[in-house]
């Protein structure tokens, strides 16, 4: 092969490469000085100071969503003596490293009641978790995600929350809504306070949608590619998912 | 939007840059790489898992010296990453090269891409070498940083091992 073509070809794969591999940058990084944050190249960890809480939640982030974007959302949970752990992936991808958790228990070996959580990509990486060692998770947080008949858990002895955005275009409900057979029985509310009237006598999917959010207010990265137009700030659609998961978390230890 | 195709031009402008460079020096080798990098420091000594890095580069010989220029594509600590790499490297023996390289380039997010930067020394060793390619291993010291991420994560900077093999054709 002559060199010009050589370089053209390997010239354009890269481009095509690199266009392809662009991760969503944080609007805003603060943590909370009430919080204790540590960072290591493996994971995020940000737990109340002061405190020793019994209760984790491991958070995998969105596909290609540099893990600090959810650093606003996670510190509202942290603030509720949760402690938080946000795994680092490869090319921020958890797809490629489905079993990063099982390292991470170990780092964490006194986590109390662990909860695993996903957004997105993320959360069929947390779907693989539960499928993988469903005895090692208490619960299971989905965030504008669902899962596909590969990863159903629909005979899993644990509940789990489902939330969606009303204007996700990358999550439609519909879809979320419409993958329901793969989850635990279905649970809709309206609501967060109306998780705590359900009795858990058996393992139930909460169904919570959040008005007027959508795909990228999960996170705090700016506006995705694809994703509807939010009606409601990051900050409101923030307050409403850590109000759920805390809400859920709470609930399922009484169980 | 607009942060997003000016990310694109950029991208765009580092190839030209490439392909000029490497037409510039007439380059005689073309050499794939794949790499392994084992970090050993962030900010703090410690055994951590790097990333991946697939390079294309073009190499000219003078005499016992070796002329290199191309891509980089890696995964590290900040997401992934795309470089522009120049190296000299010197030939001490037919199987046996320690040159020295340095990469400027984007780390790759949206809206706005980072700038980013490495430097490091390396060892490559020819094990096939026939008329029509090479092929051996290469270790490297390399240590790399995106200043800019300094604004969002602690991990900015981080000094690692790649290990990888080498075809040149």
């Amino acid at each position: 092969m002559k060199l010009v073509p050589k370089v053209v070809i390997c010239g354009m794969m890269f481009y095509m490469l690199i266009l392809l591999s662009c991760s969503y940058l944080p609007e805003n990084v603060h943590v909370d000085s009430r919080l204790t944050y540590n960072e290591t190249p493996d994971y995020i960890a940000l737990e109340l100071k002061e405190n020793e809480a019994d209760i984790t939640l491991m958070f995998l982030p969105g596909g290609l969503v540099d893990p600090h974007a959810y650093l606003s959302l996670m510190q509202r949970i942290a603030l509720d003596s949760i402690n938080i752990v946000i795994p680092k992936f490869t090319s921020n991808l958890a797809i490629f490293e489905l079993s990063k958790y099982e390292s991470l228990l170990d780092v964490f070996p006194d986590a109390g009641s662990l909860y695993i959580a996903g957004h997105s990509l993320g959360g069929i990486a947390a779907l693989s978790a539960v499928s993988k060692s469903p005895d090692e998770f208490d619960g299971l947080i989905l965030l504008g995600t669902y899962p596909s008949e590969s990863f159903a858990i629909s005979d899993w002895d644990r509940s789990v929350l489902s939330l969606y955005a009303e204007n996700d275009s990358l999550s439609t409900p519909q879809e979320v809504l419409g993958a329901s057979s793969f989850l635990p029985e279905a649970c809709m509310i309206s609501d967060v306070s109306e998780i705590d009237s359900v009795e858990l006598l058996s393992p139930k999917t909460f169904y919570y949608q959040i008005s007027g959010g959508n795909h990228a207010q999960f996170g705090d990265y700016g506006a995705q590619e694809g994703d509807g137009v939010a009606t409601i700030s990051v900050e409101e659609q923030h307050e409403q998912v850590s109000s759920a998961i805390i809400k859920f978390v709470r609930h399922n230890e009484n169980y | 939007m607009r942060t997003i195709k000016s990310n694109r031009v950029i991208l765009g402008c580092l190839f030209i840059l490439f392909l000029f460079c490497t037409s510039q020096l007439m380059a005689q080798d073309v050499q794939i790489s794949m790499k392994y990098a084992q970090g050993i420091k962030h900010n703090e000594w410690s055994a951590f898992k790097g990333g991946f890095e697939l390079s294309a580069d073009y190499i000219y010989s003078i005499n016992n010296l070796r002329i290199s220029s191309g891509l980089d594509f890696r995964t590290i600590q900040w997401g992934n990453q795309a470089t522009i790499s120049l190296g000299l490297a010197k030939v001490l023996s037919p199987k046996i090269e320690l040159g020295l390289e340095m990469q400027h380039g984007l780390a790759l997010f949206h809206p706005q891409s980072l700038y980013t930067f490495s430097a490091g020394a390396n060892c490559d060793l020819t094990l096939v070498n026939n008329d029509k390619l090479q092929m051996g291993l290469s270790i490297e010291a390399r240590y790399s940083i995106c200043p800019a991420y300094i604004n969002y994560g602690q991990i900015y900077h981080v000094t690692e091992i790649p290990l990888g093999i080498f075809i040149r054709f």
